[in-house]
């Protein structure tokens, strides 16, 4: 396919959403090989070779079953994201994470929380359904919800309202009894004892199924009646077109438009709901199955309109940058650093603030995050000495030397981004005061890449640039 | 299945001994060398320290101490290094490699630092991230240096002596090699990482045999880290990802594998079991106390020439697991 400025602004916009964005290089070379082409390489991470995480062990041995890690035990994840090749895959386990939200603050065991990001991994563009079965196993998510205090003498409603309140329903589909009889039908689903963890290291904990500790009396759940356990119960709320639609507002506000704040949906309709009914049909056809249901939104033309109606996450302004710069492969110090930054930048990995995730959007942006967005990006686009800029510094080269032609040529090259007049007159201003950009000696070069380097280091600095 | 405590095959039987270690002495254990007079050396990557330690192993049960934490001697020192492996050389001075730093150290047996060698860089006497590493008895050394994906020859002193392999998958090419040792001819085994395979040379780096692929299966490997031989030619492989050791004979065909016999807590952790009650309860309270004798990741795997021992290092448990090899086993009566 012809290389235009619209298809690689399209194609920009999708692997900004279902990656962590991607150099020019690739881009031209995913634009040649067609849209539609790169959606289905997407969805097929099999075909990719996977990470081997291992090369990360090896390094950072403590990172096998990691423990409280002063807050890098995401930095394996971190890792596997920076070298992944399939990255749609990771930016499900990243969606997967923000709806079922466990912490290691409370769980105190980051692998049992990487264990369930691992079963994202293996499982996301898949069955929805999978995943509910699965995360209602993970023991991770048991002891973060309490299940293993929900007895069929005494019930803990914890799992059994985030279920339907979080999960898959929302609120305002279901009744108090409901909640009641949904954690009836999840008694028993508990965890092994681990073996301790301080003379060495730690253990995993195994899902139990306790038939003595089951409800096995009748219940009553959305209007059916039955000796229901738990696996029925996810068939029908499964069944419900309800919650079609609230998956599907979660998928099209990750992957397509910043949706409100997911508590305030049971009284915020969604911003575009031709789109969530599209995307909730496909979803309840395919039997929620989500591999189909991104094909069709990543192909469907509201997405392909919804260019930079997202705020980047903290991972994905991390993960995009350190791929765009390069030499950032090797599992080294600056791993644990690039983990904390994300931290730091409002989003704790495998540590969300509660339940309910993170508050994403607009949200994800106050003074200080944003300082440590512009800094942590101008440092790296600033380091001339990698791969990805000076990459960026040879397609420099080929365009006119006037301070107006750079600029331009730097905002595409960083998006492409559209920036006001205005702004852009302030950047042409600041690459004036080098005069006609001339790369033809050593030190011409060396002033030019500069300068180059500055004017980029403004442009990750703009609004404009904290969307994705 | 339990776990065996003694494991035969092809006349050869491994009886376990003991285990050595705990939290605090072997916490992030990665690789071990022998010194004089049961003594150890290790190195350790625990999370928020790496270190080079000396310790007394001696032939009887709880017969063990620390000697000497060279980090404790000069902490400063081993802030932003990555001690990886060692091995004592015939002058009893100790080489370190750092994968950090890319260098070799080398330390008296009190843990002063007498020298380094190398950089980062890919020439002669050059590493990227350095790790196994072996002494002659001739004054030289073989160091896997890892990420240029070939073994380098040096001297003592760090001079380049001959340098063999190159990046691939080929006969005599490597992945990442990761543990070596030599036998008593000179030649030079190595366990090329990445390739799930050993490969073995003679002194001079002219490619031998290979053996093992990967997978989980007998004599599969999955990222092997380390190898030993023994003075009857047996070769020991710590199978990292498959959480075993294998032993193969001379030309590399498969015997057995041992998964690991720690049946009692070492000295030092049955120390810190018995005053922790809630731990002595937690381990009560669990259905089987049996994966506590299984290796996790083991990164090492040395022989005991002088007393027919094969010490493995149990790189996640933080412990070195010890098997005696008997070659005159003969199992009680069926009856007894």
């Amino acid at each position: 396919m012809t290389i235009t400025e619209t298809n690689l602004n399209l194609m920009a916009h999708l692997m900004r959403r279902a990656g962590f964005g991607a150099d020019r290089d690739e881009l031209e070379h995913r634009v040649a090989n067609g849209y539609e082409a790169t959606v289905d390489e997407l969805l097929h991470p099999e075909q990719q070779i996977p990470v081997d995480y291992y090369e990360f062990l090896r390094y950072f041995p403590n990172w096998w079953k990691p423990g409280t890690m002063g807050g890098r035990g995401h930095a394996g994840w971190v890792w596997r994201m920076i070298n992944t090749r399939a990255p749609l895959q990771e930016k499900l386990c990243l969606f997967y994470h923000q709806i079922f939200a466990t912490g290691v603050s409370k769980v105190d065991h980051y692998d049992e929380i990487e264990d369930m990001i691992d079963m994202f991994r293996e499982n996301g563009l898949g069955h929805y359904k999978t995943i509910l079965m699965e995360v209602a196993k993970n023991p991770a998510m048991i002891y973060w919800l309490d299940n293993h205090e929900n007895h069929a003498t005494s019930i803990n409603e914890n799992w059994g309202r985030e279920l339907l309140e979080l999960f898959t329903m929302g609120i305002g589909n279901y009744t108090e009894t409901d909640v009641q009889e949904c954690s009836r039908a999840f008694t028993g689903w508990t965890l092994t004892h681990k073996l301790p963890r301080f003379h060495m290291g730690r253990w995993d904990w195994e899902f139990e199924y306790r038939p003595d500790d089951h409800d096995n009396g009748e219940k009553t759940f959305l209007g059916q009646t039955g000796n229901f356990n738990g696996e029925e119960i996810i068939d029908i709320i499964l069944a419900q077109p309800a919650t079609a639609t609230f998956i599907a507002r979660h998928l099209f506000s990750f992957f397509v438009e910043d949706e409100p704040q997911v508590p305030s949906w049971s009284v915020t309709p969604p911003n575009n709901p031709e789109a969530v009914d599209a995307i909730a049909n496909v979803l309840f056809e395919s039997d929620y199955h989500i591999g189909t249901t991104l094909k069709f939104i990543l192909n469907a033309d509201f997405f392909k309109e919804s260019l930079f109606a997202k705020v980047k996450n903290p991972t994905e302004v991390v993960i995009g940058t350190l791929r765009l710069v390069g030499n950032t492969e090797r599992p080294s110090p600056e791993t644990m650093d690039w983990a904390i930054d994300i931290t730091n930048m409002g989003q704790d990995l495998l540590n969300p603030p509660s339940v309910e995730g993170w508050h994403t959007g607009i949200e994800w942006i106050n003074s200080g995050t944003l300082m440590k967005r512009t800094n942590f990006t101008a440092e790296l686009m600033g380091d001339l000495t990698r791969p990805g800029v000076k990459n960026i510094m040879g397609r420099l080269k080929s365009v006119e030397a006037s301070p107006d032609a750079i600029v331009t040529a730097c905002l595409n090259l960083m998006g492409p981004l559209d920036v006001e007049d205005d702004i852009k007159k302030e950047l042409i201003e600041h690459a004036e005061t080098f005069g006609p950009f001339d790369w033809d000696n050593d030190s011409d070069n060396e002033n030019a890449a500069a300068v180059a380097s500055e004017i980029i280091q403004l442009i990750v600095a703009l609004r404009e640039y904290q969307f994705a | 299945m339990t776990p065996s405590l003694t494991t035969s095959a092809a006349g050869r039987t491994y009886d376990y001994n003991r285990v050595v270690g705990g939290r605090e002495q072997m916490n992030g254990i990665v690789s071990m060398a022998f010194g004089a007079k049961d003594e150890i050396y290790i190195t350790q990557k625990a999370l928020f320290f790496f270190d080079v330690s000396k310790l007394k192993i001696g032939p009887e049960p709880n017969d063990e101490e620390m000697i000497i934490s060279f980090r404790e001697k000069d902490p400063d020192f081993f802030e932003g290094t990555w001690p990886a492996c060692l091995t004592v050389g015939p002058d009893h001075d100790i080489y370190v490699t750092d994968e950090l730093r890319h260098v070799i150290y080398v330390f008296d047996q009190d843990g002063v630092l007498k020298r380094k060698f190398g950089s980062l860089g890919t020439g002669a006497g050059e590493f990227d991230r350095p790790s196994g590493i072996i002494s002659t008895n001739n004054d030289s050394i073989y160091v896997c240096d890892t990420m240029n994906h070939r073994i380098q020859h040096v001297t003592t002193m760090g001079k380049s002596i001959n340098e063999f392999g190159s990046q691939g998958s080929a006969e005599g090419q490597f992945q990442s090699p990761w543990g070596l040792d030599i036998d008593s001819d000179g030649n030079v085994f190595i366990a090329d990482h990445k390739n799930h395979r050993i490969q073995k040379f003679d002194a001079e780096g002219n490619f031998i045999f290979t053996f093992g692929t990967y997978g989980s299966g007998m004599g599969e490997l999955d990222h092997p880290t380390d190898v030993a031989v023994d003075p009857d030619g047996d070769i020991y492989v710590s199978d990292w990802a498959n959480n075993r050791v294998q032993v193969f004979d001379s030309v590399g065909e498969y015997l057995l594998q041992i998964k690991g016999s720690a049946i009692e807590l070492s000295k030092w952790q049955k120390r810190y079991v018995e005053s922790n009650p809630d731990v002595v309860k937690a381990r009560r309270r669990v259905e089987s106390l049996e994966p506590e004798m299984k290796f996790a990741l083991p990164t090492g795997v040395n022989y005991d020439k002088s007393r027919d021992r094969l010490f493995v290092v149990d790189s996640q448990r933080w412990r070195i697991q010890i098997f005696n090899k008997l070659k005159d086993y003969a199992e009680a009566q069926f009856n007894i």
